[in-house]
């Protein structure tokens, strides 16, 4: 288990050293000189001695696996450099806008079992009806809307007539959370209703439901406690790369309902080409991908106890 | 084939909906009533009438004209990032697949590289740092999307190679571009014909939403995420700007989707493509991906 544990944590590094040296790279060829950027971000005048001081302070003097290296050692004691516009350290930046990052994303999956979970189950039993047609119907719906139309059509249709729906910020305690979770959530419930579906029937036609069924339990104890648990084994699996597009939807979020997450704070980075920021959001979002990789895998183990971990991946025997 | 592909009333249905969209939006400077660029302010946020069929936006531009003309922005924005992707992409997935060795273990390492970060996330910082615009757009699109295609033609070939009918080509001494150009990619196209069209829902949503944040398309050039964008302050008042736009935007995507999902029961029996259907797709397939056939 910890030999499992270290071997996963030592694949991270190569991917975490690659993707960063690459948005290094990209961000040398991109056009605009980084000292020039800064200057003007902080309103201070554009003299050739403020640009070489400024150059300085970034390093640029230096050869770029210099500079990338020297980037690197700060990483490594958690000094990702300074923000262009703030002059804030960028690493105290990020951390005052993860947790409301982390609460979006955790309403988010909230919202989405709280509607995949009755909906696929639903599908499921009514395999073949109509209801169940118009069920895939709308996942496809479902799947098909642009999550930031979305947000605007909740704020538009439902918000605004009920004046105690607040549409922006999260000032408003765990109310302020409603929308932004339903934006982020309802896309993939719909995705997730379907899977789920799908898992139910196959695991509905193996022979411990028929022996359970046999054995006189009531149909609601088999659904609920034997079939659910072993459909929702590779639902989880999927979870790892759904928070990919739970990370990547905070940003349109967040952007809409003025939440003062990570995403946002990314968002404006770019339009001000606040490189460090940037640079800083790109390690967060590998670390935490990865990490909560990690921790599904992990997971499984609860599930389902014939996981075994071997050779670097979580195998179901 | 096809009798089963056109007997399924939602394949049909995305079949017609890709039809109907690509008519009306390749063929927007015939269709369109009005140039939809110059502003216009005394006509501004006209309702809808004879002159105007959607009424204008609040620049005084024709709405139907945008809509049109943005479409075919969208689409033909979506179709050329899929042309780089399937040309990077099948290219080097037979390559690394068939030949293995060097080619191969780099393939995999950008692989893991690239699927380590969320799509949109990768995209997003990619024309943050090359700067707004149409084009970084597609470059960053293509840069995050060809190695999925990489990848899975890969995976498909690994499994060809090893069959009789490649095993009997390369005995009867066809040189490795040849059984690559007459057996491997013949047998690869289909599937990846399913995860084009499904991708093409994806690559609209994705050039959308970079355009709704200002990466895209930028004014006045009409392009649907843009222009739910500049409705964001009237959204209120006149709902019917974002609507029309956003409506468009979902209908296509639908439309894709049904498309792919009719086409990879025809095209894609082994189910290569099946966890992509929702763009949740990574080549390693949980086990439950082979028998879930019965839907």
């Amino acid at each position: 288990m910890l030999k499992y544990l270290a071997k996963r944590l030592l694949t991270l590094i190569p991917v975490l050293l690659g993707v960063t040296f690459i948005t290094f790279i990209l961000m040398d060829i991109a056009p605009g000189d980084p000292a020039e950027i800064m200057l003007s971000r902080r309103d201070i005048e554009i003299t050739p001695e403020n640009m070489e001081r400024a150059r300085e302070a970034l390093g640029l003097g230096e050869p770029l696996p210099v500079r990338y290296l020297n980037w690197l050692q700060g990483a490594v004691r958690g000094n990702l450099g300074t923000s262009f516009t703030s002059g804030e350290p960028v690493t105290r930046e990020i951390v005052s806008r993860l947790p409301a990052t982390i609460e979006l994303a955790a309403g988010g999956l909230v919202v989405m079992f709280a509607l995949a979970l009755p909906l696929g189950t639903a599908a499921a039993l009514l395999k073949g009806t109509f209801g169940d047609h118009l069920g895939r119907l709308a996942a496809l719906v479902g799947a098909s809307i642009p999550s930031f139309y979305l947000g605007l059509l909740l704020i538009t249709y439902i918000a605004v007539p009920n004046e105690w729906i607040p549409v922006m910020g999260r000032g408003n305690g765990l109310i302020s959370l409603l929308l932004p979770s339903l934006t982020l959530g309802f896309g993939l419930a719909a995705t997730y209703a379907r899977l789920l579906r799908a898992n139910l029937l196959e695991v509905l036609q193996l022979d411990f439901i028929r022996s359970a069924r046999s054995r006189g339990l009531k149909e609601a104890v088999v659904i609920g406690n034997h079939a659910l648990r072993n459909a929702l084994i590779p639902v989880v699996t999927l979870l790892g790369i759904t928070m990919g597009h739970l990370l990547g939807g905070t940003v349109v979020v967040e952007r809409i309902f003025a939440w003062p997450g990570v995403g946002r704070l990314a968002v404006d980075a770019i339009f001000d080409r606040n490189y460090p920021v940037i640079q800083g959001y790109v390690l967060l979002m590998g670390v935490a991908f990865v990490f909560l990789n990690l921790l599904i895998d992990l997971s499984y183990r609860f599930l389902d106890p014939r996981v075994k971990y071997e050779e670097g991946e979580g195998k179901a025997s | 084939m096809t009798e089963r592909f056109l007997r399924d009333p939602m394949s049909l249905a995305g079949l017609v909906i890709i039809i109907l969209v690509f008519f009306l939006t390749m063929a927007s400077p015939l269709l369109a009533p009005h140039d939809p660029l110059p502003v216009s302010l005394p006509e501004r946020l006209q309702p809808a009438g004879e002159d105007y069929p959607l009424g204008t936006d609040p620049l005084g531009r024709c709405l139907l004209s945008r809509l049109l003309f943005g479409g075919r922005m969208t689409l033909q924005y979506s179709l050329s990032v899929l042309a780089i992707i399937l040309l990077i992409g099948i290219p080097v997935g037979l390559a690394a697949g068939y030949l293995g060795g060097l080619l191969d273990s780099i393939l995999m390492r950008v692989a893991d590289i690239v699927l380590a970060f969320p799509n949109l996330v990768l995209a997003l910082v990619v024309t943050g740092i090359l700067g707004p615009g149409l084009i970084n757009i597609m470059i960053a699109l293509a840069l995050v999307s060809w190695v999925q295609y990489a990848r899975v033609v890969r995976g498909m070939v690994l499994s060809l190679k090893e069959k009789e009918f490649v095993l009997a080509a390369r005995a009867a001494g066809t040189p490795p571009a040849g059984i690559i150009w007459q057996h491997l990619l013949p047998n690869v196209l289909p599937p990846v014909a399913v995860m084009a069209t499904l991708n093409l829902g994806i690559l609209v949503l994705s050039i959308s939403t970079l355009s709704f944040l200002g990466l895209g398309a930028q004014p006045p050039l009409p392009e649907w995420g843009a222009m739910i964008n500049e409705a964001r302050n009237y959204i209120v008042s006149e709902p019917h700007l974002m609507l029309y736009p956003g409506t468009a935007i979902a209908v296509t995507v639908l439309g894709f989707n049904l498309l792919g999902d009719g086409l990879r029961d025809v095209l894609d029996p082994q189910g290569y493509t099946r966890l992509r259907a929702y763009g949740l797709g990574r080549s390693k397939q949980p086990a439950f991906a082979v028998g879930q056939k019965n839907n």
